[in-house]
């Protein structure tokens, strides 16, 4: 809740589309505790495709990918 | 999301575009999936209102929960197979070659989306009806959805409530394809061949799947793609507005003809010497041709049927006179 709360925030800073940017990037969205000990606010992207599926078949994880216009 | 390996993707250039295949006008879209590269399921999804008119936290995460739920059934080797798509790479494309590749420029999603329509065109096998017109918008069909509920019906009206659908509906499958997330409906709707009469849905409701029949209605396809950049798409710089049967009749025109009312002039016809409509003007004719089966306006006859560039002759009806006025249409400068 209180990492929803944080969303929130943000939300009230920026636009809802940011917001919606700002929980993905930062925030874990589950109850139940991260794989392994890591900050909470910190996400571990990978920005090679080929390496993310190598990481995916390593850990057996499902791969969460993003196509995002920086234009 | 720290039980997902996270990747992303601002640039295009080594993609599989065959396989990450989507409405290349969405600013954001996600593709949650597995090692083999087998999509779970999709999120985003957009209209003509807002970039993000269809995105929440909310249905966000009702869709990593569900991506998970999918992956689990793949360890435990429950999930089906789905077919992967052919291949297809940015560089197979010489347009995007010539205007990206080339000239060091990002492969930007929209490029590839217009680029991919433009060699369409160009070989004389662009589909405007599917491909210009992308991504219908379900409301048309009455399916009004609970966005942060996901795939949780609102409200029904027209079409999607004369086939049966209930506010509290959960839609589970399109013509028999299970769907988890907006996008994945939008995606797999887009689909519909847009000669369609009916498409099939499922539905869950009180525990048990209700399949629907919804009728489409004339023109379903039809959406407001004035946000899309597209170059195929003629500029004429004007709307306007079908005529009903009644004023047809008073002005002695066809009533299965698509004679509308010109309802708004781009600033843009004067300056690229387009026309001289004005608002309120009756167009009834272009190039002598007055029906169309898909057409209900002179503004969609022209876009369906004119090529960019195209000049044409309009049959115009003013303050009771009829007379006839050239049109020239452009295609979108930036990217001539």
């Amino acid at each position: 809740m209180v990492q929803l709360a944080r969303c929130f925030t943000i939300m009230c800073m920026h636009t809802r589309f940011a917001f919606l940017l700002a929980a993905i990037l930062g925030l874990s969205l589950f109850s139940s505790a991260p794989a392994r000990a890591q900050d909470e606010d910190t996400i571990d992207w990978f920005d090679n495709y080929e390496k993310a599926v190598q990481e995916a078949k390593r850990t057996n994880k499902p791969i969460f990918l993003e196509f995002r216009c920086e234009a | 999301m720290t039980q997902y390996v996270c990747v992303r993707i601002p640039r295009m250039d080594n993609i599989d575009v065959g396989l990450f295949d989507y409405d290349r006008y969405n600013t954001l879209y996600f593709f949650l999936m597995n090692a083999d590269e087998q999509i779970y399921t999709r999120y985003g999804g957009r209209d003509s209102t807002s970039q993000d008119s269809h995105l929440s936290l909310d249905s966000l995460e009702l869709a990593l929960k569900k991506g998970l739920e999918l992956h689990e059934d793949y360890k435990a080797g429950k999930l089906e197979q789905t077919p992967r798509p052919k291949p297809m790479f940015p560089r197979e494309n010489p347009l995007l070659v010539e205007r990206t590749f080339a000239r060091n420029v990002c492969v930007e999603c929209h490029l590839i989306g217009d680029f991919q329509l433009q060699l369409r065109e160009q070989e004389g096998k662009l589909d405007k009806l599917s491909e210009m017109f992308g991504s219908p918008n379900l409301k048309t069909i009455g399916i009004n959805l609970d966005i942060p509920k996901g795939l949780v019906i609102k409200d029904a009206q027209g079409p999607a409530q004369a086939a049966g659908m209930k506010a509290g509906d959960t839609i589970a499958k399109i013509e028999k394809t299970p769907v988890w997330t907006f996008a994945d409906l939008q995606y797999r709707y887009d689909k519909v061949p847009r000669d369609s009469k009916q498409v099939q849905l499922t539905v869950q409701r009180d525990g048990s799947p209700v399949d629907l029949t919804i009728a489409l209605p004339p023109r379903w396809w039809l959406t407001d793609i004035r946000y899309r950049q597209l170059t195929v798409d003629p500029r004429a710089y004007f709307e306007s507005r079908p005529l009903t049967d009644d004023e047809k009749k008073q002005n002695d025109l066809p009533v299965d003809g698509f004679a509308s009312r010109v309802s708004h002039v781009d600033g843009f016809a004067q300056t690229m010497k387009s026309h001289d409509l004005r608002v309120g003007d009756i167009i009834f004719g272009v190039d002598g041709v007055q029906r169309d089966e898909h057409a209900n306006t002179a503004e969609l006859y022209i876009r369906l049927r004119k090529t960019a560039g195209d000049s044409v002759t309009v049959d115009v009806l003013r303050d009771g006179k009829r007379f006839q006025m050239p049109v020239k249409t452009f295609r979108m400068s930036y990217r001539k």
